[in-house]
């Protein structure tokens, strides 16, 4: 098992180089860059202070590079359109963007943001504890309404507390969030009054945020334990179990629960990782410090190094929790087996 | 004992059915279970409903989807406007005579008639007694009477400044600072209550039947005057039908969730599986694949593809359906990491069926309960993310909609016209409903060992 | 171990049928009948009421606070706050009739002009001081507009300083400062030189980019002078906290000279970007004011709001054209002038934007002191016809399909969509919509690769000159690739002139000549339309949202 999660974690840092190397290309193929403004600006000393008058990497493939006022800019005149190959020379490798990029990265820096005047760790340092926060929460509460009404609907298949469960359930994943949270707004904070409508500043700020955003996670996990459920319930172990004479209860809740799981650990992975970006319409609507607002503004912003702060931040993340996913899934299903 | 026994010979029994017609049998177990039937009929209706939108401007809700009709807007369910395309004309007799209209009586009909004359035939509309004069009973079911602001109520001399922009307030003391010495409403104090025409298409009005050109009717011109039609649903900020532009919005809507999820599904259908069943090395670099596409950033991808497909929709929702496959490919590879230690396929592989067969024959099939829960799921996800996509402005272009732009559009006038953002976010939540349904039907319909039990 | 659970099917149902209950209640109460008649017998609304010091939203987190580099609206609210010019914007712009009001004195006294408009003389108070106590001096100006004349120095306004006499040849890298018209003649005189007799002088003087920045601060911390704790200031308020995404602290400046003065002693700033929340936020007593203006779509659940306020703007919402492809139709002056003669702007604005803005016949907007607009583009479709049909395109026969090009927003979108049907209805024009987020739009726009775009130009000061000026041939922020002889005659010999009303006249000759041959179509002048307390004080009209908590009175606030 160990021998496993050293060889992941070894492939992983792989995985994230890669990440990097193509996140970087990507963000400088999209249109404009984060020295534009609406009035004209000294654009030429933004280029060159940010290091983008440089080729992205040695080897430069795609059409012919754009030139700014004034500036050598390396942007592709048309991005994604396959051009040329164009060798910029190994010499030049130290003064790519890639390897300043890798450089600055190695110092355990994420750079300076291209819009603001701070810094990406402080900016996702303060995002954080709020993303992650909100997350957790409403992960929690989607698996507290999601489990049990999963499973007490998928053993009640086909009748009328199964239908109208799920019905229920399947409300969250039917109202869109931007649809959800004004209500939500409306309703507790502006007729009610019992929560305050923006800001985060204590626990309660954060109630109607993470019912806004767990529901509709809830309802997806509702529908995964109901459908793993409906799965297991038949299997010969359960029969077996059954054969044996063990009660209901017991079968269900010793036997059948762990693999009717199943699909469920193998969603919470990808489910708190997008939560952590899934959140954003949520930050948005009730205006949370989180990351996901960072993430959006600096993608629209063509705030690079931002953007690649956010996507290793969040890649990492995603990393280890797909571990752990794995791992989960060995210690719930003993047939499945890393180790051969 | 005695029970084992009894399902053994079920399950023997079964095999033989399962050998000549699993689809025909699933076909039969599906139309037995109603909520599926019903998730399809609705699913069909919405169908049917997208498809004859054209038919359906024409015929039921007679605007068109671009058609605007800005006055007093958002105009609230029920509101009436004099539709510009598909009218039928009233007669140009009574209170719409040539004369009648010619209120200045010097021959030729100006655009400010028209208006006047809409007005009357609104007025009277309103006026239910028909005595002339509104009471308040009549003012507040006036179809543009609007929903009383929340925590105040302007002054009689606040709401003398403000009446020119907005449409009376449904309240007793406003109706008070409208109304005369009587306690009732005339037509010259009604303000924008009775308004159902702008200037602006009074004058398009008399361009459509003007043959001199002077921007005037004259007797021989005048035919009378389109007929005003209910707009079922309400209007937007513009004054475009919302029932009409909701069957329209059905169709992107519709379109973009069943394209991108289908995409979705064959990828992610046999990476997941081809992963899971081999295993080892490939496994691994096809898993890590994944995990990359799941760290790209998301945004970025949909934005450059915006950029290099330009503004056609459908093929940036197929690129959507590519990103949406990731999850269905790890759910898939657990399935079949988890059956293919299972007798069955043992067994299979021992009497030499091909790989290939294996996956395909014996795997998805097996693993199909979970992937069809989780493609109906993926329909709803793509249209939720369509509509997150229109509320950063990335989706549909206008004037073209769709059920999530329509809704996101909708929030910001939540306050004011909650029909915007509740037709279309109903319309929206029912039919998800309404799929996955359909999807647990087909679940339990497709599920092997569920037959007869 | 999952003995637990068997208790929370139950109650996790009751829960999920809770919060499903409330939703659809409230979206029943919303859609459904007649809510109960609150209003009048309701207790009467304050702002603010569940908030303990002066609080207002700030769109967006300030991108610098350093006014030298700043450039965007949340990043001058808190400068003007923070920092103090030698002149400062008045409370009011309106009713004013000499551009002279407009500013009143800041770190100078007053201040002296010469004879042929080209030297002012400023005279500095001898009690301004920054947060740490030291003097304010003549010195500080020199050094601090010197650092914005650096060459490549990063200042997005650096240019707005290329009115002092050599300040341009500096900052394209001549290197020789004692030619550069700014001297501090003592520690509390400063004599300023400029290029060309500039009227509107005392107004870019009262502008935040030729506001003084600490020397010291900025030599020891770098780039990180702005952070609470390094920052030193020299305006009514110091910043004491400030927390990325959520709110900044202003607290008053105890060595500021005017503070007595000052009522509020202490103001919160809540960074809210979502304009909606911020409406919220309102109506929840959070704030006292708006800060933003309002989104158009909620606005007539706003008019009536005993806290609305609205004013009129310096700003002009337009169309421009592209005219750099002599092929395209658009090209041909007529075609232009079709178009703009085609848009009923008042039906546009009184029943589309809920008469929210003011129709703009013109490229200038109205209300500077001085000056009046001598050219209408009034609604006349039959002319516009008549234009189009000698450009060779009768009722649009043969016209390409042309695109019109904005960014993502709600009211640019209701514009656009009135627009296009006015076009399509009135000439027989298909013009697609083209909607891009704001990066790509800037793009496209800087790069000239669009035929028909939205804009909006907000003037820096009040003087004609900061509309003009940038449809000069070659400007940065032309881009449509207009360029027309006589009219950088006129702004060139308007800029040289010193006789006033002469100067005036060759404006107008030239914006007559931009409306009639130029590349834009106007569509409205900008109005602000913000929620304010009603029981705020000295909260007054400017039309460059310029609104200084040091003019702000809130009675009854405990500090």
């Amino acid at each position: 098992m160990s021998r496993f999660i050293i060889q992941r974690l070894l492939s992983s840092m792989v995985v994230i180089v890669i990440i990097i190397t193509m996140s970087l290309w990507i963000t400088r193929q999209a249109p404009s860059n984060p020295c534009l403004k609406e009035r004209e600006a000294n654009t030429c000393v933004c280029v060159k202070e940010h290091a983008l008058d440089r080729p992205v990497f040695p080897l430069h493939v795609g059409s012919p590079l754009q030139e700014m006022k004034g500036c050598e800019f390396w942007q592709p005149a048309s991005s994604m359109s396959v051009g040329p190959v164009t060798l910029i020379g190994l010499s030049d490798w130290g003064n790519t963007q890639f390897a300043i990029y890798m450089k600055t990265l190695m110092q355990g820096s994420l750079g300076k943001s291209m819009v603001t005047e701070r810094t990406v760790l402080e900016s996702l340092k303060s995002g954080l504890p709020y993303t992650v926060h909100l997350g957790t929460q409403a992960l929690l509460l989607a698996m507290l309404i999601g489990i049990p009404a999963g499973l007490y609907a998928g053993l009640r298949q086909n009748t009328a507390s199964d239908y109208s469960v799920m019905t229920v359930a399947m409300l969250g994943v039917s109202v869109p969030s931007f649809v959800l949270g004004p209500l939500l707004i409306m309703l507790f904070s502006l007729e009610l009054g019992w929560f305050r409508a923006v800001g985060w500043e204590s626990w309660s700020d954060s109630v109607l945020p993470t019912v806004t955003l767990g529901l509709y996670y809830a309802a997806y996990i509702a529908r995964l334990t109901r459908g793993g459920m409906l799965e297991v319930i038949r299997k010969d172990y359960i029969r077996t179990a059954r054969a044996k004479g063990l009660t209901e209860k017991l079968v269900v809740y010793r036997h059948a629960l762990k693999g009717a799981l199943l699909p469920v650990v193998s969603y919470l992975g990808p489910a708190f990782a997008a939560l952590l970006t899934g959140s954003v319409v949520v930050e948005e609507i009730f205006n949370l410090p989180g990351v996901g607002t960072h993430f959006v503004r600096s993608a629209l912003n063509r705030d690079y190094n931002m953007v690649l702060g956010t996507i290793i931040l969040y890649s990492s993340l995603l990393v280890v929790l797909n571990l752990v996913v794995d791992i989960l899934y060995t210690l719930l299903d003993p047939r499945v087996s890393y180790d051969k | 004992m005695v029970r084992d026994t009894k399902s053994n010979n079920r399950a023997v029994e079964a095999e033989i059915i399962e050998g000549t017609s699993l689809w025909k049998d699933a076909g039969q177990r599906l139309r037995k279970n109603r909520a599926a039937m019903a998730g399809l009929f609705i699913v069909g209706f919405m169908a049917v409903m997208a498809l004859s939108y054209e038919v359906i401007a024409k015929y039921v809700t007679g605007f068109t989807l671009e058609e605007q009709h800005p006055y007093v807007v958002p105009k609230p369910p029920g509101a009436r406007s004099v539709p510009a395309t598909y009218y039928k004309l009233l007669e140009p007799s009574g209170a719409l005579s040539f004369e009648a209209v010619d209120t200045n009586g010097d021959g030729m009909i100006e655009a400010r008639e028209i208006q006047a004359a809409y007005r009357q035939m609104e007025f009277s509309t309103i006026d239910k007694n028909g005595d002339g004069v509104l009471d308040y009973e009549e003012y507040a079911a006036a179809p543009l009477a609007m929903k009383s602001p929340g925590e105040f109520v302007p002054k009689c001399e606040q709401w003398a400044n403000i009446r020119r922009s907005m449409a009376p307030i449904r309240h007793p003391d406003i109706f008070k600072c409208d109304a005369g010495e009587a306690g009732t409403i005339t037509i010259e104090q009604s303000g924008r209550l009775v308004d159902i025409l702008s200037i602006g298409e009074a004058r398009d009005l008399i361009n459509r039947f003007d043959k001199s050109g002077d921007s005037m009717l004259d007797a021989g011109e005048y035919v009378g005057l389109p007929k005003p039609r209910t707009n079922l649903l309400g209007t937007d900020q513009l004054g475009r039908d919302l029932l009409t532009r909701m069957v329209y919005g059905a169709r992107i809507s519709l379109a973009v969730g069943l394209l991108a999820t289908l995409v979705s599904f064959l990828i992610g259908v046999s990476w997941g599986a081809t992963a899971g069943f081999v295993g080892g090395k490939v496994d691994n670099i096809m898993m890590r694949i994944v995990d990359i596409m799941y760290g790209l950033p998301f945004m970025f991808l949909v934005i450059l593809l915006m950029v290099v497909f330009g503004q056609n929709i459908f093929l940036l929702f197929i690129a959507l359906g590519a990103v949406q496959w990731l999850t269905m490919a790890r759910i898939v590879r657990g399935q079949v990491i988890s059956l293919k230690g299972q007798e069955f396929v043992e067994a299979a592989r021992t009497i030499g069926v091909s790989n290939l067969s294996i996956i395909f024959k014996h795997l998805i099939p097996n693993a199909l309960g979970p992937i069809i829960v989780y493609a109906t799921l993926t329909v709803p996800a793509v249209m939720l993310e369509e509509a997150f996509l229109s509320f950063l402005g990335l989706g549909v272009q206008a004037p073209q909609t769709s059920w999530g732009a329509l809704a996101s559009e909708g929030r910001q006038l939540m306050e004011i016209a909650p029909w915007l953002i509740v037709f279309p976010g109903l319309a929206l939540a029912v039919t998800l409903l309404s799929m996955n349904f359909l999807g647990d039907g087909l679940r339990d319909a497709l599920d092997p060992q569920l037959r007869k039990d | 171990m999952f003995g637990p659970l068997s208790t929370i099917p139950r109650r996790a149902i009751c829960l999920m049928l809770v919060a499903a209950c409330a939703v659809s209640l409230g979206a029943c109460k919303k859609s459904g009948g007649e809510a109960p008649a609150k209003g009048g017998e309701a207790a009467e609304f304050v702002a603010g009421s569940n908030a303990t010091v002066f609080t207002f939203a700030l769109s967006a987190d300030p991108q610098t606070l350093d006014p030298a580099k700043m450039s965007g609206s949340p990043e001058g609210r808190i400068a003007f706050n923070l920092f103090e010019g030698l002149l400062m914007p008045g409370p009011t712009t309106e009713g004013l009739s000499k551009p002279e009001e407009l500013v009143v004195p800041g770190v100078a006294e007053s201040y002296e002009i010469s004879e042929d408009g080209t030297v002012y003389t400023f005279k500095l108070r001898e009690n301004a001081k920054w947060s740490n106590g030291e003097l304010v001096v003549a010195e500080d100006f020199v050094r601090s507009w010197k650092r914005v004349l650096t060459p490549n120095f990063p200042g997005d306004y650096a240019q707005i300083l290329w009115v002092i006499k050599g300040g341009e040849a500096y900052a394209k890298g001549s290197d020789d400062w004692d030619s550069v018209g700014v001297k501090a003649i003592d520690a509390h005189t400063l004599e300023v030189t400029l290029e060309h007799p500039t009227p509107y002088f005392p107004e870019l003087v009262a502008f935040y980019t030729f506001f003084p920045t600490p020397a010291a601060a900025i030599e020891e911390h770098g780039d990180a002078w702005t952070r609470p704790g390094n920052i030193v200031t020299n305006g009514p308020y110091k910043l004491t906290s400030y927390k990325e995404q959520q709110e900044m602290m202003l607290d008053i400046n105890e060595h500021y000279w005017d503070q007595e003065n000052v009522a509020l002693k202490r103001a919160r700033v809540r960074i809210i970007s979502d304009i909606n929340a911020v409406v919220n936020a309102y109506r929840t007593g959070e704030l006292h004011w708006s800060g933003a203006g309002l989104p158009v779509a909620q606005i007539t659940g706003l008019l009536a709001h005993p806290d609305y306020f609205k004013e009129p703007m310096l700003g002009t919402y337009y169309y421009r054209v592209n005219v750099s492809d002599a092929n395209s139709p658009l090209a041909n002056p007529k075609v232009r002038q079709a178009l703009a003669l085609s848009i009923d702007r008042e039906s546009l604005i009184d029943e589309t934007l809920n008469g929210l803005y003011t129709k703009a016949e013109s490229y200038v907007p109205p209300g500077m002191p001085g000056y009046e607009t001598k050219t209408t583009t009034s609604y006349n479709v039959q002319k516009a016809r008549e234009l189009l049909s000698e450009a060779g395109f009768a009722e649009g026969k043969g016209f390409p399909r042309v695109s019109l090009l904005y960014n993502t927003d709600e009211n640019h979108k209701l514009v656009a969509e009135s627009v296009q049907d006015m076009w399509k209805r009135n000439l027989g024009l298909d013009v697609e919509l083209v909607n891009k987020e704001w990066k790509t739009y800037l793009q496209d726009v800087s790069s000239v690769q669009y035929d028909i775009a939205r804009a909006g130009w907000i003037g820096d000061y009040n003087d004609p000159m900061t509309f003009l000026d940038m449809f000069v041939t070659d400007n940065g922020n032309n881009n449509t690739g207009w360029s027309h002889a006589e009219y950088d005659q006129l702004i060139a010999s308007a800029q040289a002139e010193s006789d006033t009303q002469k100067r005036i006249e060759m404006l107008q000759e030239a914006e007559k000549i931009l409306m009639e041959e130029g590349p834009v179509i106007p569509i409205y002048y900008y109005t602000n339309n913000m929620l304010v307390s009603r029981f705020v004080e000295g909260f007054k009209q400017h039309n460059r949202d310029i609104h200084l908590l040091k003019y702000l009175k809130l009675p009854g606030l405990a500090q």
